[in-house]
Formats: C-alpha cells, structure tokens, sequence
C-alpha cells in the first residue's frame, strides 16, 4: 500500500510536469494546447487526492497525512528527475497536430 | 505581490540564508543522519548480534546493575528491540552528602553506564559513540559547552525559518517553474537546483525547521513561562509529571522482576514500553517508573507508570495532557521521526538530503553568481573569497570528516583508550586537513581533491566490511538485515554520488561569453526554456 | 527604500544607517517584541496557565520570523523600527498590567 501511494504520487506529478509547455514538448513531442492541459492538470489533481485515500489507507489516522506529504514531495521530486534528466524526447517541435 | 515587496524578502532571503548557512550545512548533514541513528549504533558496532529475545535482555540488565549498582539512587534502561544495538543502562550513584544533584541528577557519565546485548550480557564490542554521535552533534555540536552549541544552533534554525519563508515570497513563479531545470547555464542552473531541491520538499523543510526551534523552546522562549510562572518548578512539575520521589529507607529489600512489571505496563499502556527508570533499587522504597516508547506514537510525550518496586503493585499513572502539551509533543515528535515506520523514515532520510543540498547549492549559488559580476576574476573581494574558503572547507570537508570516522571506526585498535573519543578526533582532523586544502590548493582543485576522497573513502568502506567483519552485505543480506544491508548501500550511492560530483567539476570547462541577444517577446512565447532573471538585489 | 538628492556620500550613509535600522529592527528588537508577545499571550490566553504558557511559545517562533520579514518589507528602517518597538510597547503594557491585577504563580 505504501509503494501504490509513492507511484500515485509519481504519476501524478508526472502529469502536472506533461502540463507544462516545456516538458510536454520534449516528452511528447506536440504542442501543448488549452485543452489537454486542462486534461492533463484534472487528472492530476485527481491523482492528488487518490494518493491523499492511499496514505491514509497505508498508515493509519494518525501518520496519514505525514506520509501524504511525504509521498507528494517523493512524487514530484522523482518526476522532476525523470522529466529533467532522463535520455530521449523530441527537443524540437514537430508539425503540430 | 510587489516586486519592492519582494525584492526586500530577496535581500533577506540571501543574508538570513548565508550568514549561518555553514552552520546549517552541518546540521543538516548530522540531523539527517540521526534519521537512522538505531542502524549506524548497530553498523558501528559490527560485533554486537540483533537482539532477538528483548525480555531476555532485560533481565540480564536487571542482573547486571543488580550486581553493579545495588546501592545507587538510580538506574535507567532503555528497553530493548530488534532495531537497537543493545540495551544502553545507566546508574546514578547516591549522591556525596553535602553536594546538590539538582533536580535531574547527572546521567550519562562514561563511567557510569553499559551496554547489554543480545544475550543480556554487557556486549564486547568495539567502543564507539556510533549512531547517537550525530544525533547529539545536530544541536549540542561539539568541544564546546553544549548551552553556547544550542543557542547558535537555535538561531541558525530561526535564520533558516526566514530563509525559508522569506524564500517563498521571492520565488516569484513557484509553481510555473516547478518542473524547470535548465542544464548547463551557469547561475541559472544553480538557481534551478537550488529552487527544486527546496520546493520539492517544502512541507518537510518548513517543518523540520519549525519543530527544531520547538524542540529548544525551553531555552530559547522561556518569556511566557516566566510571565505565567514565578517558580518554574511549578510549571515543570505540571507538564512533566511524575511520582513523588521517596527517600531511601535504608531497609534492603529484593527488586522485583523488572520484565513482569514491563510486561504488565505494556498490557496497560497499550503499547510497547521504551524505558525503565528505578528509584532507590535494592530498597524498600524502590519504585519501578515505566515509559511508553516514542516510537508508537506521534507525541513524544509518552505516558508512564510507576510500580513499587518490591512486589510490582501500581503506584501512579501519568495524567493526561492538556492540548498544547499534545501539541508540543506532536511537534517534537515530528522532529525527531521516533514513530516513523522503514518506509516513512526512508522519506524523512530522502527529504533530509533535499534539505543539504538545498543549503549546499544555496551556499554555492552565492559565489556563483557574484563571480560573473566580479570586476577582475583573478582577485575578487575579501567577502568573496571568504564565502568560497567557507564553502569549500565545510561542504567539502565536513562529509570527508564523517568518511574519516567511520574508516577510524573500522581500523582503529579495538582495545585503544578513549577509542570513542579518537573516531571524533578523526572526523576533525580529516576536516581540519580540508581546510588547509580550501587554503592552499585553487578552488576548483579544491572542490575536487576534497569530492574526490570523500567518495573514494565511503564507497570502499563497504568492501573493507565484506572483507574483514562478519557483517559484509552478503552476510547482512542473507540474514534479513536490511538495515545494516542499507547503510552498506547507501555507503556505495553516496560514496558514488561524490565522485561523480567531483568529475563534473572536474570536467567543468565554462561555455566562451558569446554576445547575449536581448530575448524578444515572440522568441520568449515560443522556446519557454528561455527565462527572464529573477530581479538581482 | 527611498533615495533622495544630495550628494552620494550623504546617500551612502543614509542608507547603511537605513540598513542598520532594519538589522537592529529584526534581530535584537524582534525577538524581544516577538518575547514580549509571548508573555502577553501567555497571559491572556484562556485555559490553563501551564498551557497557555507552551501555546504561546509555539506561537512566537513565527512572531521571530514575521518580525524579521517585516524589518525588510517595511518602507524604511526607521518605519519598521518605531511600529515594531510600538508593538512591544504595547504588549509590555499588557502584560504588565495583567501581572499586577492577577500576579504569577
């Protein structure tokens, strides 16, 4: 259950990263319009509260919200890593769709 | 927000930051470290078995200080578990008539305690400070006396609350550049890092430092006791409270079983017991004081009995506490993450590091950007160099220190005087030769020499343990030892971590000053990579 | 900050003593009116005295921080200086006076 919540909290942060102009571009290599941010952020709220559930569900009344904060700063923290540093994606933009 | 607003927080933000910030480095380093101070007590001590029968530990406690300290007004035992090196007992001799002990006595002399291991005999093991070192360093520093140790490291802490705050209404687009780390780019990269490493993990950092200020408010903010309290006694016999201690009789009578009572305390308390606190053993007036453990609840004020320590019967019990007692509690329990479970500590550790390399790139970020403005760069200004000598002598040579120890650890005589206090000396003589290092060598070469050795020495130490203590990773592996397995490799990542850090700046060749073309509007909407400099102060 | 005409030196010195207004202000000062709210919450506060005494002490480290923010935010040296030391002045007040009404234990 811990290990459900740390990759809620990654794959959230993963899309509030795909949100932004910067790393959508590079990662999936079109533009980002209005409407698929809007998608993406949902999403990625929801996945907020999803991990929120899965730490309580995890570490009980007490300690719930402690490792939620902690898995939301795990999360975002292996996000940025990853969207920053790992290999591949297009830098340049493609035609747009 | 105005940007005169922010601009001030800005000005604040590098001062309160900078003037402590090598104070902060270290505590950080320490701090974080103490996050697995039960493991590095075991790793230090790599004769001492795990302890597998607590009860068993206990009554060999019981039998030892019986034994031992018959006569003393006092023991103490911290009961055992799995995760510690052994039982750590201490005993308060009676004390000299005509000498005042005060009201806590004095406790922890190196002559006056023990370690008992897994077989509820005091362990043979190598004698070290292991884990609780950097535990007690993070607030009482050391060779010099501890009250001067925590006031400075009191205002550090309120320095890095200004720091963090004053940083968060600076960081004029938090979250737009949340994800934004632009490689390559000089300052800007650093600024990059150093933002990330501390947005990232901001609800720990604003807690960590918020709670450390807490955990020293007695000594720091004793102004609303004393507007509330003439006698602060009064205060402390309210808050703390405990059985009403009795005089000795001089009647000598047999303790009774200590793991009986614990057994009963825990059935009571709900909870497992953390320690055992004997009033005049071996007395008639002997009362046995039973503590629930920090570490199965939030507060670190945790709930005791007291049993009369002739036949087991039940004393006292502590009251319930009021609600900013709770809080309190709470608070410096987050601190001290006593509760925390592998998985939650494992967070507290990773945050831990956030935190140092925040203040780390922080530090860094100073010279940084100040070099690109420096009129000739051969011979800048004195606050200059002294920031660089700064940076280069602690953050370069503070973890060489700790590499140095944990290698005195493992090579010194094991029969060698005063071992305990010879690992420390090696942790400041090594740090000592780094700051001779950051005064002679250049900086980068410095930086270099100093990441360099760093990593070579905490990596290698895991093989020095595969090869010459029974506690290798395969050894600790194979028995389900995961948290010696851990430091092992985490030893190797950090270790690896440092040189690789050390290659870089090695490598480091500085991009040639190209003419910079004034971004325009059009070119800023469609590369979103190009961003426009924070405001400089 | 403002910068008034005049020659450099006199705007040089106008604007260390400026600086030394705002240090003086955050440090020394602000600790002591955050201390000294402090007291006075411990006083007014309701409840329990031991309680009300560790409720505002947690309080004041972020009375210390906000001091500080608000010697560097404040228009001048001299305006963070005299709102703050009025705030303590005030809060002295306060505690004074419940002191002599109800004493301390």
């Amino acid at each position: 259950m811990n290990v459900l919540c740390l990759l809620s909290a990654i794959t959230t942060f993963v899309l509030f990263g795909l949100a932004t102009d910067q790393h959508h571009q590079k990662r999936l290599g079109t533009r980002l319009f209005a409407r698929r941010k809007k998608i993406l952020r949902c999403t990625a709220w929801l996945g907020v509260v999803v991990c929120f559930v899965l730490a309580f569900a995890a570490q009980g009344d007490v300690y719930g919200a402690i490792f939620w904060l902690g898995a939301l700063s795990f999360g975002a923290a292996a996000a940025f890593l990853f969207l920053n540093l790992a290999p591949g994606g297009a830098d340049k933009p493609r035609r747009a769709k | 927000m105005s940007k005169s607003f922010r601009q001030s927080q800005s000005f604040l933000h590098t001062w309160s930051g900078l003037l402590l910030g090598w104070v902060l480095f270290v505590i950080f380093v320490a701090g974080t470290m103490a996050f697995w101070r039960e493991g590095l007590n075991r790793w230090m001590r790599p004769e001492v078995a795990r302890i597998e029968q607590p009860y068993t530990v206990l009554a060999g406690a019981q039998r030892f200080l019986q034994s031992k300290a018959l006569d003393a007004k006092g023991w103490s035992i911290a009961m055992p578990n799995e995760r510690v090196a052994g039982a750590q007992v201490y005993w308060q001799p009676q004390p000299k008539p005509g000498k005042d002990e005060g009201r806590r006595g004095r406790r922890g002399r190196r002559d006056n305690q023990a370690l008992i291991g897994a077989d509820g005999l005091p362990t043979i093991a190598r004698e070290t400070r292991g884990g609780d070192f950097f535990y007690r360093f993070h607030f009482d520093l050391h060779y010099m006396p501890v009250i001067w140790a925590r006031w400075l490291v009191g205002v550090a802490a309120l320095a890095m609350l200004v720091a963090i705050l004053s940083g968060i209404v600076t960081h004029k687009k938090i979250f737009k550049d949340f994800f934004t780390l632009r490689r390559a780019k000089g300052q800007r990269s650093w600024l990059d890092g150093h933002n990330a490493t501390a947005v990232l993990t901001l609800p720990f950092h604003l807690m960590i430092t918020y709670t450390g200020l807490v955990t020293l408010m007695a000594m720091l903010m004793p102004w609303a006791v004393v507007a509330n309290y003439a006698d602060p006694d009064a205060l402390y016999d309210q808050l703390f409270p405990r059985f009403e201690a009795q005089e000795r009789t001089g009647m000598p009578m047999p303790l009774t079983d200590i793991g009986g009572v614990v057994r009963d305390a825990e059935r009571r308390l709900d909870g497992p017991v953390g320690s055992i606190n004997v009033a005049e053993p071996g007395d008639a007036a002997a009362t046995i004081t039973v503590t629930r453990a920090a570490s199965t609840m939030l507060s670190s004020r945790t709930p005791s009995l007291t049993y009369r320590g002739t036949d087991g019967a039940l004393l006292w019990q502590s009251p319930a506490p009021g609600g900013a007692s709770v809080t309190a509690g709470a608070m410096i329990g987050l601190h001290a993450g006593r509760f925390a479970d592998y998985g939650l500590r494992w967070l507290y550790f990773l945050c831990g590091i956030g935190g140092t390399l925040m203040v780390a790139s922080g530090l860094v970020l100073w010279t940084v950007k100040r070099r690109e403005k420096l009129p000739d760069p051969e011979r800048p200004h004195f606050g200059f160099r002294l920031v660089e000598w700064l940076n280069i002598a602690v953050v370069g040579g503070f973890p060489l220190g700790i590499a140095a120890m944990f290698w005195a650890n493992r090579l010194l005589p094991l029969a060698l005087k005063g071992r305990a206090d010879w690992e420390i000396l090696a942790l400041f003589i090594a740090w000592g030769l780094a700051l001779v290092a950051a005064s002679g060598l250049r900086a980068t070469r410095a930086w270099v020499v100093l990441l360099g050795a760093t990593g070579a020495l905490l990596a290698t130490i895991p093989v020095y343990n595969l090869w010459a203590t029974p506690r290798g990773l395969v050894a600790t592996a194979m028995q389900g030892d995961f948290v010696l397995a851990g430091i092992d490799c985490a030893l190797v990542v950090v270790g690896a971590g440092f040189l690789a850090t050390a290659w870089r700046v090695a490598s480091y060749r500085p991009a040639p000053k190209r003419a910079r073309k004034r971004p325009t509007a059009a070119a800023q909407a469609t590369t979103p990579g190009l961003q426009v400099m924070e405001p400089a102060e | 900050m403002t910068t008034a005409t005049g020659s450099s030196h006199a705007n040089a010195w106008r604007r260390r003593g400026d600086m030394t207004l705002r240090i003086v202000a955050a440090v020394p000062l602000g600790y002591g009116v955050s201390s000294l709210w402090a007291m006075a919450l411990a006083r007014l506060l309701p409840g329990d005295r031991a309680e009300a005494a560790v409720a505002a002490t947690l309080v004041a480290f972020a009375l210390c921080a906000g001091a500080a923010m608000w010697a560097f935010a404040a228009r001048s040296g001299w305006r963070a200086f005299w709102t703050l030391a009025l705030a303590g002045i005030l809060a002295g007040s306060l505690t004074w006076m419940s002191i002599s009404a109800s004493g301390r234990l």
